[in-house]
């Protein structure tokens, strides 16, 4: 009887094997989130990183950090833990931005000078980013009124709904699906809208997600 | 009656196929989440050991730093039409500029067109001029609706430009205003436009060669 005794000290060397091997995933992690970020740095473009582990949103180039963004809420479906870099293709809005056509004017006609410019104010602040590796981003601004309140409670539902099919049409394919929706400020998300470029690179992880 | 029965039949049916997607979608997400990321991992983590791993973070760690422009450098934030002199990672001066109004301009014949966006991204300084000389291109000629001048001299113009310029390429400039009401505004062809005495103190600590951010 005294040797049943014994027996959690041999689970002893398992646990240890388990957590070796979990703190080894993570510096693994870490290594290939640097390594990525190294090659992206490394070109003179402005870079995004979303951490969604501390919910934020960073805009760098050379490694630094130019503009960090608080995501106030977010959503996670699918597997954000593979750190590879991804681009923007492309942003898509309810309305479009559209761009003031100058219009030349002629030498007498005397036109009074007027100001038509895209500004930060201009952006929206619901829309969908599209990048790479199938992730999907819907951006939303905080409800600020009882309308906006209202209509952001269709979004839970929209989201159990939609994204489950979305992951079975993309297995159909062969295609893996990630999807995020993030609440922001309304002026960040603006900001998010602004700075973000078609073809532009960054990573987009959740260690938080990994095993 | 018929009509009725036919309706539920289908609506069953299509609830049916509904929730079979539904499930396969759950099921087919939480497999990717627990059993990919599991895998890649797994596969690389298994060719070094922990400290060989902790070793080469801490070198790409120090070759990220390394990329990390050092000394004066300026960073421009469009949205907010904020340009900040930094002196490695500290702001020693903070100025609000006007930028790109991404407006559109096209030749009445069509043949050309120009987008009005300051470009984003890293750039460097490669020119400076004190009393800038305004070279004024095609657009703006196209622009007022006058014909495009043949001559050089027919094109160049004084005083707009404030008393200091500093170039990163591409014909854009870092240049004074006369519009200074418009500052904080995203209102030119391109440029980055700063008024007198911030324009002085980024021409004096920028020189040749000093590193620019555009976001």
């Amino acid at each position: 009887m005294n040797c049943l005794r014994w027996i959690p000290v041999l689970f002893i060397p398992l646990m240890t094997a388990d957590a070796v091997s979990i703190g080894k995933d993570s510096i693994t992690y870490e290594n290939q989130l640097l390594e990525t970020e190294l090659r992206i740095a490394e070109t003179p473009h402005i870079y995004f990183i979303f951490d969604l582990k501390d919910k934020k949103i960073h805009l760098k180039a050379r490694g630094l950090v130019f503009r960090e963004l608080k995501i106030e809420t977010l959503r996670l479906w699918g597997n954000a833990s593979v750190a590879k870099a991804a681009s923007l293709i492309k942003k898509s809005a309810l309305f479009s931005l559209k761009r003031g056509m100058i219009k030349p004017r002629s030498r007498n006609d005397g036109e009074q000078f007027s100001i038509e410019t895209l500004e930060l104010k201009d952006m929206p602040t619901n829309y969908t980013l599209v990048l790479e590796e199938n992730i999907s981003i819907s951006v939303r601004s905080k409800p600020t009124d009882m309308i906006s309140s209202l209509w952001s409670i269709q979004y839970p539902a929209k989201w159990y709904l939609t994204r489950p099919v979305l992951t079975a049409w993309h297995a159909v394919w062969g295609k893996p699906f990630t999807s995020l929706e993030i609440v922001l400020e309304k002026n960040d998300a603006r900001t998010l809208y602004w700075s973000f470029l078609e073809g532009m690179k960054g990573i987009v992880f959740s260690p938080g997600s990994h095993p | 009656m018929k009509y009725k029965k036919h309706f539920f039949k289908s609506l069953f049916i299509f609830l049916t196929i509904f929730l079979g997607v539904e499930v396969a979608g759950f099921y087919i997400a939480s497999r990717n989440v627990s059993g990919d990321g599991a895998r890649s991992l797994a596969g690389n983590a298994g060719d070094e050991r922990p400290d060989e791993l902790r070793t080469r973070n801490r070198l790409l760690k120090d070759s990220l730093k390394g990329l990390s422009p050092k000394g004066v450098y300026i960073v421009i934030d469009t949205a907010r039409n904020i340009l900040y002199l930094r002196n490695n990672k500290r702001v020693i001066r903070e100025a609000i500029v006007s930028s790109g109004s991404g407006n559109i301009l096209i030749e009445p014949n069509g043949q050309r067109k120009w987008v009005f966006d300051t470009p984003r991204g890293e750039y460097t300084i490669q020119a400076k001029k004190h009393h800038p000389v305004w070279r004024r291109p095609d657009w703006a000629f196209i622009e007022e609706g006058s014909a495009i001048p043949t001559k050089v001299t027919d094109r160049l113009e004084e005083g707009v430009l404030g008393d200091y310029a500093m170039g990163f390429g591409n014909s854009y400039f870092i240049h004074g205003t006369l519009y200074t009401r418009l500052l904080g505004r995203n209102v030119t062809h391109g440029c980055v436009r700063l008024g007198d005495d911030d324009l002085k103190a980024v021409y004096t600590a920028a020189d040749i060669g000093t590193k620019l951010y555009i976001y």
